[in-house]
């Protein structure tokens, strides 16, 4: 039944423009972070760890958040439009699996996403900015991290789209979580908000490991946050219909 | 005026000033992580809040202003109201309510953020003199940044009945302007989304050796400012005239 559902939901993205969104705005971010990393060499050291945090910078501390609410909000906003909610609230699946199947899908999404900013990261190395030799290892482990990070943004989000009908107003409440993820991120206490994971995954303008140490805290940060919202999901789509 | 209460009913069960309110709130909470420590810092507050101001508009104004905007438009598109509004109301009326109603919001926005920043000058004991001329000039700029930004917005919304292309837009402007945030000024005159930049009217002298800076004052760049009043203006006619022509 869950594998009809996100059937289903993969169909809704087929031809739709969110794949315009979904190429640009890492690409915007490549071309920032190469460009950023040539013209600053005399702070930065010419190799693929300080390229790697001019990439991520930005992307995971401000756009990540917004973007993965842009797929969640176009997603739910299909629901929202015209009588599409009353009709998949009358379809003989569990209201959860309708939530479920839109998570796998964002979160394929995500980790295309996450795909195509390696891939950029590997290009822009190699080809632009011609840095010698092979990335470490530890950024693909990175990358994987904030894939899992995303998991509980993308569950929030999703949420955040369900229940707000509008299509802009999650977008802006990410970008405005994602920066009160940058401020907790500083003062430490990354690991207790769900937007500030991101941040610390991806290992964002460190050339060191921030998360050494504390991996375990971190996946179970990341899982505990997904179970809480998948909950309040569930609660909310078996006793408080969403007025539509 | 009897379109623009019409907006306001409309208006009335959308929570817009959540919108409204939330914008400058997310400055605002960006702005809180350079809070003083030392006196030295607190010589200098407004100085370096009027400072780093412009960078944090160039990212979340362009989405910001796009979330308001389709919040106006996209009220019609999801009612399928278009094609009763376009021929029961004169559309210039339409439009200029939604306007006004934008520009009420724009205000509100501004004049938020600008009683958040004395707020904040307060609570930290800022011990520098605000200099009224300076968050005037603040306030008129960012005003008119955020009208280019909105109108840009309204305008696509009229053209596109896709929100997901005006939020996109707005997220890759808010990538673009910061990276224009980090090139010379210069490179900005090229970004009208990033205009808060060379707008701004308080520089930084930053020593690399010691890792201090010394905040000073900028001259008011009026010719930008009626650069970027042209541009709006532009929007308008361009969104006025999308209105005029829109088939429904």
């Amino acid at each position: 039944m869950l594998h009809h559902c996100i059937a289903a939901e993969n169909r809704k993205l087929r031809g739709s423009p969110i794949w315009v969104v979904f190429f640009l705005l890492p690409l915007l971010s490549a071309a920032y972070g190469t460009f950023n990393f040539l013209q600053n060499q005399g702070v930065l050291r010419f190799n693929w760890y300080n390229l790697w945090t001019q990439h991520t910078l930005f992307y995971a501390l401000f756009f990540f958040s917004p973007l993965v609410g842009l797929y969640a909000a176009y997603l739910w906003r299909l629901e929202h439009l015209g009588h599409n909610w009353n009709l998949i609230m009358s379809q003989p699946v569990p209201p959860l699996y309708l939530f479920m199947a839109k998570l796998a899908v964002v979160f394929k999404m995500a980790l295309l996403t996450q795909g195509w900013m390696l891939t950029l990261y590997l290009l822009s190395g190699r080809l632009w900015a011609k840095l010698p030799g092979l990335p470490p290892a530890e950024v693909f482990l990175w990358a994987l991290r904030g894939a899992l990070a995303a998991a509980p943004v993308i569950a929030l989000q999703l949420l955040l789209a369900m229940l707000i009908r509008s299509f802009a107003v999650p977008i802006l409440i990410a970008l405005g979580c994602g920066l009160a993820g940058v401020v907790l991120s500083s003062r430490g206490l990354g690991l207790v908000w769900p937007y500030s994971l991101m941040i610390a995954g991806m290992n964002s303008n460190k050339t060191e490991d921030a998360l050494a140490g504390s991996e375990f805290s971190f996946v179970l940060s990341c899982l505990v946050f997904l179970a809480v919202f998948l909950l309040a999901a569930d609660c909310l789509l078996r006793k408080q219909d969403v007025k539509a | 005026m009897t379109a623009f209460f019409c907006e306001l009913k409309k208006a009335r069960r959308r929570w817009d000033w959540l919108v409204v309110a939330g914008i400058p709130l997310c400055v605002l909470l960006w702005a809180s992580g350079g809070a003083p420590a030392s006196g030295d810092e607190r010589a200098s507050y407004y100085s370096s809040l009027l400072y780093v101001l412009p960078v944090l508009h160039t990212v979340v104004m362009p989405v910001g202003m796009a979330a308001l905007a389709s919040r106006l438009w996209d009220a019609e598109t999801k009612g399928c109201t278009a094609k009763l509004l376009y021929t029961l109301q004169i559309r210039a009326s339409l439009y200029g309510a939604k306007t006004a109603l934008g520009a009420v919001y724009l205000t509100a926005v501004v004049a938020l953020e600008m009683a958040g920043l004395l707020g904040m000058g307060r609570l930290s004991g800022v011990t520098e003199p605000l200099d009224i001329s300076r968050l005037a000039w603040t306030a008129v700029s960012t005003l008119a940044v955020d009208a280019l930004l909105f109108l840009a917005g309204s305008l696509l919304c009229i053209r596109f009945r896709q929100t997901l292309l005006v939020m996109g837009v707005g997220l890759a402007c808010s990538l673009c302007g910061l990276f224009a945030a980090y090139m010379p000024v210069q490179f900005a005159y090229f970004v009208p989304f990033a205009y808060f930049l060379p707008l701004s009217c308080v520089g930084l002298d930053w020593n690399f050796e010691t890792r201090t800076g010394s905040y000073y004052a900028l001259p008011f760049q009026v010719p930008m400012l009626a650069l970027t009043a042209a541009l709006a203006a532009l929007l308008l006619v361009l969104g006025w005239r999308a209105v005029q022509n829109k088939e429904v």
